[in-house]
């Protein structure tokens, strides 16, 4: 006992000195981005501060100046910004990861009513077309009807401070150009989990098409039954396909991830819950030029897990995953396309001490596999990364500059004594390889992510939300690329009653390579 | 070269044999996170909270203390939910040699199993401990239990190891249980406590009585009722103590070194709640006790302890402890833990923003009261108070769990602060375990009640050091699930000399 308790103080004392070892080498580096806590991404004062939880992030390199990334985040916020639950926050006047402008998205008003955002804001970014595109869930009444809304915003748009002012905005009409509400269902049909991707290329049938997925859930079965839609949009105008089932057969398929290659073909990978198992299925599709819809394949399986990680408890952490499929394809030298798909899945059996046990994951990984042949035969299943403990939230994102494959989450594999502090680390695959590298400490702080928000609000995310944004661009030239990882930290705190508290809060951070 | 290497492994051997002796032997109750209190496998652990401590010094030797610490256990083999915790072994460290549930018994024909809530309290001058708890079934209440040392001490009676049913029921049944305060169905009374008179059984009046109090909410009754009980348990009628207020909870009983008994509980309306006192005369055991009417202490002002942290509850649990002064007179100190600040978000319940604990006192035999201090000002929450006063020595340890170390105000450690003998000053508050403990168990629907901390404080004789002993609950030690070592939530043990 008396050897185990010396072990244990060693042990705590070689976290604190790995921490402040981390902080001092973060410290060295000139860019807030790279702080201990990256840097926190809204404009919202502290006192009686309220939940933000990132979701998305995207950027254009150098478009804001030289040096200067052009960057787009989202976030569930609890503020209420235009009367909705979501909201954005741009980077554009210093290259330091502190938001200029923030706001929530503009209702959407079409001949069946008034949309107004309903959450789960995502954000592309658009190079090709000097832009970026927004997909969230849009709700309106009488009759009570939900869609998928769809915003595009102009880099020009972003960087006019006329149309789109510094500060914290609740009118933000004039930051987006286009906006439309698609896929409009009554709510016996409620629709969650949106997605979306933009084709990069500026010929060939649907170059420049926007694609987006959702899942639809279906109340005759408590909502149980679910299926993936895909539609396809002209980049120009929004306008869209009709909404196609992409999920073919799979009763319980969620959470669709839509990417576009480099050929133009739309990939969609997804999880299908089947019994106590649950199936990664990957579609791929053609393009036939929007408004026209893709024609897509059969779902492939990639893979089945036989732990089902769905709404089950991280560790100690008291947080809650799902498995939640994401891929990015990179193009290789030769002209042919790698698939990188990751996920989250509990490498044991779960954990059920009590008959009211959810089910606890005593080891989270994040996994991944690849497939050469468009989606057809899978990689076998491999660990990003042999740490210990917990790690989740795992996000993807291919940077085309350079075909460096990101992959973004987090671990509480330093916290040796409770596994409860996690911090967000960035594997990356070189271009040319399919080997994950050793995997960089963003954050060499760390939180505990189960504090408690000061005020509650309905439709508050627990813990650190259910994601991390990632999105990874550069010039081609080594040294110029950026990662940004969009998450969720507590870090900073608010005030409330003049007493500081923990405040859950989207922070960005990027790693430069 | 050969001799070399055989030289080398036999030392090596010899060192290994040596490290292995002396982590077998030793738990040492004053290590930075004090020790583990039981003796649940590792695999699959399942977590038990601290719930109270008591010991004997120095009854198995020169340094050596029979301490039994009792609590909540989530392991369905004990025979309740209910855990005892007892070191009774020949080296004075904190190693426990057996543990168990107390056992289900018979009341009026019908079986009573243990729910929780599990209190202790030893006897020095019978060499005894009482164990109570939560009693369920056709008829709820309070169980009471006694054990005398030489029963506890008894390899036979009670041995070594994880106690099965009929193994607890050798260990606790020699003095027959019996139910206090019955009720029909569940029993609805809450926080219970119960308190010895230790005084030499020829002393006086009341002298070895047993007192039990507790609130009792049926459909009926709403009160706090107090029962006496001869050193064997033989029980007299409960009476009520308290003043018909609204709603009472949260009863703690003492005995005052002249046989006095002291009782703190809340009472309250929809708007309002105040700590009370009543002292009641003892009658001899199983007489009830004549009281007096409830004196207000504090009216408790600030959020009902709506906590922000799950773990870290503010719970309105006061008690007190009383020490002796010269020529007759007494201190009462008493404690509770507070709302220091109150938060009322827009069309949301007001809210606990952090938790501090308060001391007041009282001279005069609980009649007034000094204004409520602050027994840690450091920022943070400070909670699950508890006070104890050494009998032998007078001084008095004020426990509790501070996040103070923490940024995130949610890992804990546990203090004290002490007042000295002829003093009602408070001293620096002390850190006594040093890692901040997450206090996060394994699985969240089997997380017991880490709202109390034990405390127990005594010593053999003036100028001599006595020790303190506070029970508490720790995530420090690991279980393994599935071959993967996490975090496990045990009772666990700490001692301080002083």
């Amino acid at each position: 006992m008396k050897t185990h308790g010396h072990v244990a103080h060693l042990t705590i004392l070689l976290f604190l000195f790995t921490l402040h070892a981390a902080a001092s080498a973060k410290a060295a580096g000139s860019s807030p981005c790279t702080a201990a806590n990256g840097s926190i991404f809204n404009l919202e004062p502290r006192p009686n501060a309220v939940t933000q939880a990132a979701l998305s992030v995207a950027f254009l390199p150098n478009r804001a100046g030289a040096g200067l990334d052009l960057v787009v985040a989202t976030a569930t916020d609890q503020r209420g910004l235009s009367n909705s639950p979501e909201a954005f926050y741009v980077q554009r006047s210093t290259e330091n990861c502190v938001a200029d402008l923030e706001g929530g998205f503009p209702g959407i008003s079409n001949a069946m009513g008034l949309f107004l955002p309903l959450g789960t804001p995502i954000v592309v970014a658009d190079p090709a077309h000097d832009g970026f595109f927004i997909a969230d869930l849009r709700f309106a009444s009488d009759p009570d009807l939900n869609g998928v809304g769809i915003i595009k915003a102009t880099s020009a748009n972003l960087l006019n401070a006329t149309n789109c002012p510094n500060g914290t905005q609740n009118a933000t009409a004039g930051c987006f150009t286009t906006g439309s509400v698609f896929n409009i269902t009554g709510v016996n049909n409620l629709l969650v989990e949106p997605n979306l991707a933009v084709d990069q290329r500026t010929s060939g049938t649907g170059a420049g098409d926007v694609y987006t997925v959702v899942t639809e859930t279906v109340s005759q079965h408590d909502f149980g039954d679910t299926s993936i839609s895909l539609m396809a949009c002209t980049n120009a105008d929004l306008n869209c396909s009709n909404n196609i089932l992409i999920s073919g057969t799979d009763a319980e398929a969620r959470l669709g991830w839509v990417q576009a290659r480099s050929d133009g073909a739309i990939t969609v990978s997804y999880v299908n819950l089947v019994g106590t198992s649950e199936e990664v299925k990957f579609v791929t599709c053609a393009p036939n030029g929007a408004p026209n819809p893709p024609t897509c394949s059969a779902p492939v399986l990639v893979t089945t897990e036989t732990t089902p990680l769905f709404k089950k408890s991280i560790g100690q952490t008291r947080l809650v995953d799902f498995m939640m499929p994401k891929h990015a394809h990179r193009l290789e030298s030769n002209g042919t396309v790698t698939t990188f798909l990751t996920y989250d899945r509990c490498e044991v059996e779960l954990l059920k001490l009590s008959k009211a046990d959810n089910g606890t994951c005593p080891k989270t990984d994040v996994v991944l596999t690849s497939s050469t042949d468009g989606g057809q035969t899978w990689s076998p299943i491999a660990k990003v990364t042999n740490s210990p403990f917990q790690q989740f939230f795992s996000a993807i994102a291919i940077d085309s500059s350079t075909g460096t494959v990101n992959i973004a989450y987090y671990s509480t594999e330093n916290d040796v004594t409770f596994q409860t502090h996690p911090q967000v680390f960035l594997a990356q695959i070189a271009p040319g390889t399919t080997l994950v590298g050793t995997p960089n400490l963003l954050t060499s702080a760390s939180i505990y992510p189960s504090t408690t928000a000061a005020i509650p609000t309905q439709l508050e995310p627990v813990g650190l939300g259910d994601r991390l944004g990632l999105a990874a661009a550069g010039t081609g030239t080594a040294g110029q690329s950026h990662a940004y990882v969009g998450f969720t930290w507590n870090s900073v705190f608010g005030t409330y009653g003049g007493v500081s508290l923990p405040d859950m809060n989207n922070h960005l951070t990027f790693l430069q390579y | 070269m050969k001799s070399l290497t055989t030289f080398a492994l036999i030392v090596a051997a010899h060192m290994l044999l040596l490290m292995t002796s002396i982590s077998a032997a030793t738990v040492p109750c004053s290590s930075p996170n004090g020790a583990r209190f039981n003796l649940e496998p590792r695999a699959n652990a399942l977590p038990q909270g601290s719930g109270a401590v008591d010991f004997l010094p120095n009854r198995l030797g020169a340094g050596d203390d029979l301490i039994v610490e009792v609590g909540n256990d989530s392991r369905s083999r004990l025979a309740g939910v209910d855990g005892y915790y007892v070191h009774r072994s020949s080296t004075a460290d904190c190693s426990v040699q057996f543990e168990g549930g107390l056992p289900d018994f018979t009341f009026q024909g019908n079986e009573v199993e243990g729910f929780g809530g599990t209190t202790v309290a030893a006897d020095p001058a019978r060499d005894a401990f009482f164990a109570a708890d939560t009693r369920l079934g056709q008829t709820g209440g309070v169980g009471l239990f006694r054990a005398s040392v030489s029963t506890l001490l008894d390899t036979k009676a009670c041995p070594n190891g994880t106690h099965t049913a009929v193994k607890s029921t050798s260990c606790w049944t020699v003095t027959p249980p019996v139910l206090l305060f019955p009720v029909p169905g569940a029993f609805a009374g809450g926080v219970f406590s119960i308190a010895v008179d230790e005084r030499p059984t020829s002393a006086g009046t009341g002298a070895g009585d047993v007192y039990a109090v507790t609130e009792i909410a049926d459909n009926t009754v709403n009160s706090v009722s107090l029962a006496a009980c001869t050193n064997t348990l033989n029980c007299g009628p409960t009476i009520v103590i308290s003043a018909k207020e609204a709603f009472q909870s949260s009863s703690y009983v003492r005995v005052r070194p002249d046989g006095l008994i002291t009782i703190n509980y809340v009472g309250g309306n929809a708007s309002s709640s105040d700590i009370k006192f009543v002292t009641c005369t003892p009658a001899g055991a199983p007489n009830p006790p004549v009281c007096t009417a409830p004196t207000v202490v504090q009216k408790v002002t600030g959020a009902a302890p709506n906590p922000l942290d799950i773990n870290l509850r503010p719970f309105l649990l006061p008690k007190h402890a009383i020490r002796a002064e010269a020529g007759g007179k007494f201190t009462t100190f008493l404690v509770y833990d507070n709302c220091q600040n109150t938060f009322a978000p827009p069309d949301s319940n007001a809210e606990c923003l952090n938790a501090q604990v308060l001391l007041t006192i009282s001279t005069d035999n609980g009649k007034t009261w000094s204004t409520p201090i602050s027994v840690d000002t450091a920022a943070g929450n400070h909670l699950a108070s508890n006070i104890t006063t050494d009998p032998v020595t007078g001084f008095t340890q004020i426990a509790y769990y501070s996040s103070e170390g923490d940024p995130f105000q949610h890992a804990v450690q546990v203090f004290r602060n002490q007042i000295n003998p002829g003093s009602t000053a408070l001293g620096v508050p002390q850190m006594v375990t040093q890692t901040l403990d997450p206090l996060d168990g394994t699985e969240t629907t089997l997380i017991p009640n880490m709202s109390f901390l034990g405390a127990a404080a005594r010593g053999t004789s003036p100028g001599v050091t006595s020790r303190l002993y506070v029970s508490f609950s720790s995530s420090t030690v690991a279980g393994t699930y599935e071959g993967f070592s996490a975090p496990d939530l045990n009772n666990s043990i700490t001692q301080v000399s002083f």
